[in-house]
């Protein structure tokens, strides 16, 4: 590692790159301060400085990659065909699940109720991510004169694409031996089927992040 | 190891206490609850002997550690899921199947699921060798009731499904797995009607999905 004794802002840069590393090698339960200060090359003290602990540091991993994968959509083409968007999109939060999301349930256990600014920080990211996405199935449902349920649909969407990500990192996904790639296109053409579909039931949601 | 209990004594108590089996099923009832309270995090042999109120070297006797546990409790919810698939009338529409589906993905992981990929994750680096082959070959068995199942569901409304394969089970777990937690995370913050409204519209939608 390159040294950056004397650089706050860099040191700080280098604390979230080990923790990402560590989360994506470890899980949750190896996912500890002092781990986390040992790739860094820091103290445990100087992690402490900068996060009041490793829910907030997962916090800004997650919102960073949100933030990311918002800029990714803005730079698709606008020409896309459906199955192509919701292939592109499927393999975003499925992905950005496996990495980071999944280990959420993690974080509300221990956060009991309190809502600290990194996590409004965190929704907030959500909710542009949710716009952006949104946007992309609007145009494919526009095309099938399908007004109902927008924001139902999106979470239908959201959601399995999550479970979608959950079965990425599942080792029994092996040990039938499907291969992430085929399964994608598979799962992409479902999806883009059930996102179609006209259902009998009307559902009213709030906005993705209000939840 | 663990001994056989003593047959001898034929006016045995039905009562938990000096009842080894019952013993033994007081610490999956205590698993159980720790897990739901506490999370994978909080689950260990230590909490788990407590709550059952025997001592931790009395769970060793009878588990090789929590991966056993967990393993147990994991392969008992599927066996009720494989019970249910058999159950159902044969004149069962598409819809209707995908939903008790759902409903029973959505009761899996309410009770163990969140923890089942952290469990899955673990248990192959360690112990859980001997385990993991054997929540394999159930995950696979499963699998291939629910295909049958789907198909012949939907045969029976006259629709036809994509092709049976890995992929499309795989996907229709998914798309149960990622609906069920949404729906488990929203029953915090949503009237029951919403969770009705929910669980309806996400499988309706995952049914339609897997039309050809």
């Amino acid at each position: 590692m390159t040294t950056v004794r004397g650089n706050r802002e860099q040191r700080r840069r280098d604390v979230l790159e080990a923790a990402a590393g560590l989360l994506e090698e470890s899980g949750w339960d190896g996912f500890s301060i002092r781990e986390i200060a040992a790739r860094a090359g820091v103290s445990g003290g100087a992690v402490y400085q900068w996060f009041s602990g490793k829910n907030e540091i997962w916090a800004h991993l997650q919102t960073t990659r949100y933030i990311d994968d918002t800029k990714t959509i803005g730079q698709w083409p606008d020409d896309l065909a459906p199955i192509e968007t919701v292939h592109r999109i499927v393999s975003l939060i499925a992905q950005s699940h496996a990495d980071i999301g999944r280990h959420r349930f993690s974080l509300e256990a221990v956060l009991d109720g309190r809502v600290p600014d990194y996590l409004i920080e965190l929704m907030n990211a959500r909710h542009l991510l949710g716009a952006a996405v949104a946007d992309r199935v609007r145009s494919i449902n526009a095309a099938d004169g399908e007004p109902e349920n927008q924001l139902a649909r999106l979470a239908w969407l959201w959601a399995t694409a999550e479970g979608v990500g959950d079965h990425l990192v599942d080792a029994r996904f092996e040990a039938v031996g499907v291969q992430p790639k085929d399964f994608m296109d598979t799962t992409a053409e479902c999806v883009l089927a059930g996102l179609r579909a006209h259902s009998p039931v009307t559902v009213d949601l709030p906005a993705m992040g209000d939840d | 190891m663990v001994d056989t209990p003593p047959q001898s004594h034929t006016g045995r108590s039905t009562t938990s206490r000096g009842d080894r089996d019952g013993r033994r099923r007081d610490v999956l009832a205590a698993a159980s609850d720790i897990l739901e309270e506490s999370g994978w995090e909080g689950f260990s042999i230590r909490a788990i002997a407590a709550r059952a109120g025997v001592s931790t070297g009395a769970v060793y006797q009878w588990f090789s550690g929590k991966d056993e546990i967990f393993g147990e409790l994991y392969d008992r919810q599927i066996r009720d899921g494989l019970e249910l698939m058999d159950t159902l009338p044969d004149d069962l529409g598409l819809a209707d199947a995908v939903r008790l589906m759902l409903e029973w993905v959505v009761d899996l992981y309410e009770t163990l699921g969140r923890y089942e990929m952290e469990f899955v994750e673990e248990s192959r680096g360690r112990s859980g060798r001997e385990i993991a082959p054997a929540m394999d070959s159930t995950y696979i068995l499963l699998g291939n009731q629910a295909d049958a199942l789907l198909d012949r569901a939907a045969a029976v409304d006259g629709l036809t499904l994509v092709p049976a394969s890995d992929f499309r089970i795989t996907w229709f777990w998914a798309g149960c797995v990622g609906a069920a937690e949404r729906l488990i995370v929203s029953a915090k913050h949503f009237q029951d009607d919403r969770r009705e409204e929910l669980l309806a519209f996400s499988s309706d939608r995952l049914a339609k999905s897997l039309l050809a």
